[in-house]
């Protein structure tokens, strides 16, 4: 199974992939990345807690 | 008698849309690099093939995109929707538009939507020669799809990475991005 390799030098993210690309990762791009993350789930959160309240409305 | 003028505006949208309409298909995502051979960025497939220009600018603020024949407001804010709003203001704020000679623009669908995005950019995910972006990318553009699963949402995408997301129809307010033409 091809898998790649990581290491963390110099303060940064090195990702070998199994085809011998690498990628540098810093923490700047990381922290972009997961702010895109959050991001979504928070929208996802209002939803879910949207429907929460509806059914938690919805007494018989 | 609404429901009839709207069907008399269809017929005239596609005795336009012959003007423009091309072979059509999927769009390019607009990945160019190679990662992996195989991979998007290997095959590059997609309309525009060949090379040519996909948008054309025509100068009149708005843009017209070989791939799938639609016809795009380059700058909405210009075009007076300024302002994020709920879902039924957005397709009323369309559908009531008159701007560039056209008075037959829409609320676009969820696939239209998406065929703009460039996979290759973020913030935004679209080409900034020819979509001028809201200033906040991370309040989605609504489409007129509702979701299935959950009929209190519409589908609709961040500007930000051209992600699909739902938001409320009741309580949520997005900007919109009107569109003309298109295959019916």
């Amino acid at each position: 199974m091809a898998k790649a390799t990581i290491e963390y030098k110099n303060g940064k993210k090195i990702v070998t992939y199994p085809n011998g690309e690498k990628q540098e990762h810093s923490k700047e791009s990381l922290k972009t990345a997961k702010d895109m993350f959050l991001r979504h789930r928070q929208k996802i959160d209002e939803n879910i807690a949207s429907i929460d309240d509806d059914l938690a409305k919805m007494t018989v | 008698m609404q429901l009839h003028l709207k069907h008399r505006k269809a017929s005239r949208i596609i005795k336009r849309v012959t003007e423009i309409t091309t072979d059509g298909g999927l769009p390019k995502t607009g990945q160019t690099m190679i990662y992996q051979p195989g991979d998007d960025g290997s095959y590059q497939m997609g309309y525009p093939i060949g090379g040519v220009q996909r948008f054309i600018d025509n100068g009149d603020g708005t843009i017209i995109d070989m791939a799938t024949g639609l016809m795009w407001i380059k700058d909405p804010q210009a075009a007076g929707l300024r302002s994020s709003m709920y879902w039924y203001d957005a397709i009323n704020a369309c559908e009531n538009l008159d701007y560039a000679g056209h008075d037959d623009w829409r609320m676009p669908n969820i696939n239209e939507l998406l065929s703009i995005v460039d996979h290759s950019r973020y913030d935004p995910a679209f080409d900034l020669m020819y979509f001028i972006p809201f200033p906040d990318t991370w309040t989605p553009n609504w489409s007129s799809t509702v979701c299935a699963p959950w009929l209190d949402g519409a589908w609709c995408m961040y500007p930000y990475d051209g992600y699909k997301t739902v938001w409320s129809r009741i309580s949520d307010m997005c900007f919109v991005r009107p569109v003309r033409g298109g295959q019916s």
